[in-house]
């Protein structure tokens, strides 16, 4: 079944600055859809806001149907922050088994894990640490994922396995990603949104984002 | 009866330090620990679920200790 998100009246200030002011955000099953814009422009208070941990004035709704507090309800949408969220303590069984996700999958997918099952995360490299979080948001049931840089710290193989798997999941459910990966981010999303001055614009074309001040093209090809 | 007489005002004090040693947790942890609140939002567990059982259970063990230690004088 296809679901919806749609973000909008959305309204951030600090410190009587404007953040946020005119967005609009759709991201649904079967896409990939990417958040893109420079440092401080907004784009992790975006993903907060939608997911609930940042308060502000704002309409969440998925279905059509408004959702005020999405967080509370991992089952419609779940969150990676761009920070290591896993307590340093717990091994990788009790956070499988947290998530109800198979392990020997997750072995088989990436078998640099084999023998890691009763090691605690704190063992594991920075890498490691991410795909592990990386993985359980991705392949937990709900019907949205938000990753906020979900290629930080990966290696270049771990990043292709990691397109791999979002490219497959894609199917059950809605990802809005955001990351400095530029390359990475136009390759694997199916529609692009950049953030500017608080407000989002819809990409139709590459030639839009040089436009729009976000980046050189000729600089990235 | 003897506890209200004799006993009330060290109670009393143990019970304020137990308090303002929650209320330094409650700050630290929230300071320190932020971050690992989205792992158990992940499991659609929320900062106030966490906090609230925390808070009951700690406090239960203080008071029954208290309690126990008081019938055994």
């Amino acid at each position: 079944m296809k679901h919806i998100l749609e973000a909008d009246s959305i309204q951030l200030e600090f410190d009587n600055r404007k953040i946020l002011s005119d967005i609009y955000i759709k991201f649904e099953t079967g896409k990939i859809t990417g958040l893109i814009g420079r440092n401080g422009q907004g784009k992790t208070c975006l993903m907060q806001i939608i997911y609930g941990s940042l308060k502000c004035e704002r309409s969440i709704r998925i279905n059509k149907i408004n959702q005020p507090k999405t967080f509370q309800i991992p089952e419609l949408l779940m969150y990676l922050p761009q920070f290591n969220f896993i307590p340093k303590r717990l091994s990788l069984k009790r956070i499988f088994n947290d998530f109800e996700l198979d392990y020997s999958l997750f072995e088989k997918r990436f078998p640099e894990f084999a023998s890691k099952y009763n090691s605690s995360i704190n063992n594991l490299s920075g890498g490691e640490h991410r795909l592990v979080e990386l993985y359980i948001i991705v392949k937990s049931k709900s019907q949205f994922a938000m990753l906020d840089e979900p290629f930080t710290h990966l290696s270049p193989i771990q990043i292709e396995k990691v397109i791999e798997l979002l490219k497959e999941e894609k199917s059950n459910k809605g990802i809005l990603l955001t990351d400095h990966m530029f390359n990475h981010v136009t390759e694997i999303c199916d529609d692009i949104y950049l953030l500017v001055n608080g407000k989002t614009h819809f990409i139709k074309n590459m030639e839009e984002i040089e436009k729009l001040g976000y980046t050189k093209l000729e600089s990235i090809q | 009866m003897s506890f209200w007489k004799n006993d009330f005002r060290s109670f009393a004090g143990i019970f304020w330090l137990k308090i303002i040693t929650l209320a330094l947790t409650y700050y630290f942890i929230n300071s320190d620990k932020s971050k690992e609140f989205y792992y158990y939002q992940n499991l659609g567990v929320s900062k106030i679920t966490l906090w609230v059982t925390t808070l009951i259970i700690d406090l239960s063990i203080f008071l029954f200790l208290i309690f126990v230690a008081q019938t055994l004088k």
